[in-house]
């Protein structure tokens, strides 16, 4: 949705308050039932796992109702534990690189695509992977990166490595799956921002010389920061909370924070307070990270505003 | 000039990069390979076979099936009042209201599985169908309160009054004007979170045992332990149900304007 078209709206639906002023019951009731599953089956769960971080994990045992910080202190002390928490943040960071490269190039040239059938095609295309399940996509790349599989008969094929390349179970072929499974949300978020920069300027950089490169570098990518910036946040905020496909295409070899509290939730041995503080670290995480990319948009879209 | 070809080159490569792992499912399919080699060999039917005579399987597919339509049929009616109520009224508490309705996108898929895995577990809920379809109407309420809200902040409000100054009453107006010129956004909304709930994994982990598996669990499951490709066959039938609903939406209402 445009910021214009929802300040239209607002304009006028403040001509149409009075008329709903007289009804301040509606919006409630016509929210309650999304309201209420929330507040319960949302909320409820989400505190009863805050409830449980505090608890005393007892080996072998049930575990002691009280309130204690072990947890949290186990998992911020605990190098091993650091370790897993490094592993997931440095994963994060090189998905999100990777789909900043990736996504830049894509998204421009949707955005400058002026045949508009192919454009709907690409963007079409776009949503297939986006809505095709992970698991299936992880597969995809487990059968892609497999010792025989197609991307390491290419590169035998055509001389560039001599041995078959150990990709599947390792963090590299984690890393270059999860940014392919990511890369649609970036590109999808972009797009729509580079449009917004006026092509104008563009051809007033070329006409003073600049090649095209050199405009996009100058001119297009400071303009495109806030919401480059957003679209990071989202690929990074999904890289650290995936599951799937690092326990599919990584095997044994990352253990990332979704994958260690899935065993401590589901696994051999079950830790529930302490998979509970895990789960609560993961999520202030994201959510300061989600804070930060609101504050981004809003910045665009002020810019966008005072152009 | 060489510089000319090399954005979309580049663009052409990167959407292989992105549709790759989709595609490979097909050719693996059909190979006649006992596990998968490439390039794949001969031609068969069998991996099909094998999940179609799959009492797991086929009951899996079915769960989520049924569970996809029901949790989509509620996430829809409950989502468009949610977004009727965000977009065309004004109250107290707005904006929290509406980062509040779209928060489960937010939470990590792995935390709410947890969180519920403990809030169900001393229930009568527990390990059942109402948990799983509480769990997904959760889960894809927001694609419907976005996709809904976006729609309806691009209608032009005045329709709705030249419909009352004509002497429509406002629930007429609602069921006769607003909800006609609704119908894009609904429909779009509604195929987005069936294909969210059709696909989900994550959540679903939790809430799922041996005899309640969604196709999405059973198949990460099998994929642990097995490599033959009758993961690849069921994993087309899988992306060819998704891809159709998304790209038949796509094609009469327009998904991706309201995205």
């Amino acid at each position: 949705m445009s910021a214009s078209a929802a300040e239209l709206t607002i304009r006028r639906g403040a001509r149409d308050g009075d008329a709903l002023r007289r009804r301040p019951f509606e919006p409630w009731l016509l929210m309650s039932p999304t309201l209420a599953l929330l507040l319960v089956f949302l909320i409820g769960p989400l505190l009863i796992l805050l409830v449980y971080s505090f608890y005393r994990y007892v080996p072998g045992g049930a575990m002691e109702e009280t309130f204690v910080l072990d947890n949290y202190r186990k998992f911020l002390t605990d190098p091993f534990n650091l370790g897993v928490l490094w592993n997931t943040l440095k994963l994060g960071a090189i998905v999100t690189a990777v789909d900043v490269a990736l996504g830049l190039p894509v998204a421009y040239s949707l955005a400058r695509m002026r045949n508009r059938s192919v454009r709907a095609v690409l963007y079409a295309l776009l949503l297939v992977p986006l809505m095709s399940s992970v698991v299936v996509r992880s597969y995809g790349w487990m059968v892609l990166l497999a010792p025989q599989g197609p991307v390491n008969e290419a590169l035998l094929a055509l001389r560039i490595i001599e041995q078959p390349l150990a990709l599947l179970f390792t963090p590299a072929g984690t890393a270059i799956a999860l940014s392919a499974v990511l890369l649609p949300f970036m590109v999808i978020i972009l797009t729509p921002v580079i449009q917004s920069v006026e092509e104008d300027l563009e051809l007033a950089a070329q006409s003073l010389g600049a090649g095209n490169f050199r405009a996009f570098l100058d001119v297009v990518l400071p303009l495109v920061r806030p919401g480059l910036g957003a679209g990071s946040i989202v690929v990074f905020v999904l890289a650290i909370g995936s599951f799937a496909t690092p326990a599919l295409v990584g095997g044994t070899s990352v253990l990332v924070m979704p994958l260690y509290i899935y065993q401590q939730a589901l696994g051999q041995v079950i830790n529930w307070p302490f998979g509970s503080a895990m789960s609560f670290v993961l999520l202030v995480i994201v959510l300061l990270l989600v804070a930060l990319q609101a504050k981004l948009l809003e910045r665009n879209r002020r810019w966008r505003e005072d152009a | 000039m060489p510089r000319r070809w090399l954005l979309p080159a580049a663009v052409f490569l990167i959407y292989g990069f992105m549709l790759a792992p989709v595609l490979i499912v097909f050719p693996i399919s059909f190979t006649e390979q006992q596990y998968v080699v490439f390039p794949p060999t001969g031609f068969t039917f069998r991996w099909y076979k094998n999940f179609l005579d799959s009492d797991e399987f086929m009951r899996a597919m079915y769960l989520s099936l049924r569970l996809g339509v029901l949790a989509t049929l509620i996430a829809t009616v409950m989502g468009t009042a949610a977004a009727v109520a965000l977009v065309r009224y004004r109250f107290p508490g707005q904006q929290a209201l509406k980062a509040f309705f779209v928060s489960p996108i937010i939470v990590p898929g792995l935390v709410l599985g947890i969180a519920m895995l403990i809030f169900f577990g001393p229930t009568l809920l527990h390990g059942t169908f109402a948990a799983l379809l509480i769990a997904h109407v959760i889960v894809i309420l927001p694609y419907v309160i976005r996709v809904v809200s976006a729609n309806l902040v691009g209608l032009d409000i005045r329709i709705d009054h030249a419909a009352q100054s004509l002497g429509a009453t406002r629930l007429e107006v609602f069921r006769t004007v607003t909800l006609p010129l609704l119908r894009p956004g609904i429909v779009a909304g509604a195929m987005l979170a069936f294909v969210q709930s059709f696909d989900e994994l994550i959540v679903s982990l939790f809430l799922t045992g041996p005899q309640l598996s969604t196709l999405p669990v059973k198949i990460y499951h099998y994929i642990e332990f097995n490599s033959d490709p009758t993961i690849a066959a069921l994993s087309v039938v899988v992306v060819v149900i998704s891809a159709t609903v998304i790209l038949v939406t796509e094609r009469f209402v327009g998904l991706s304007r309201f995205l």
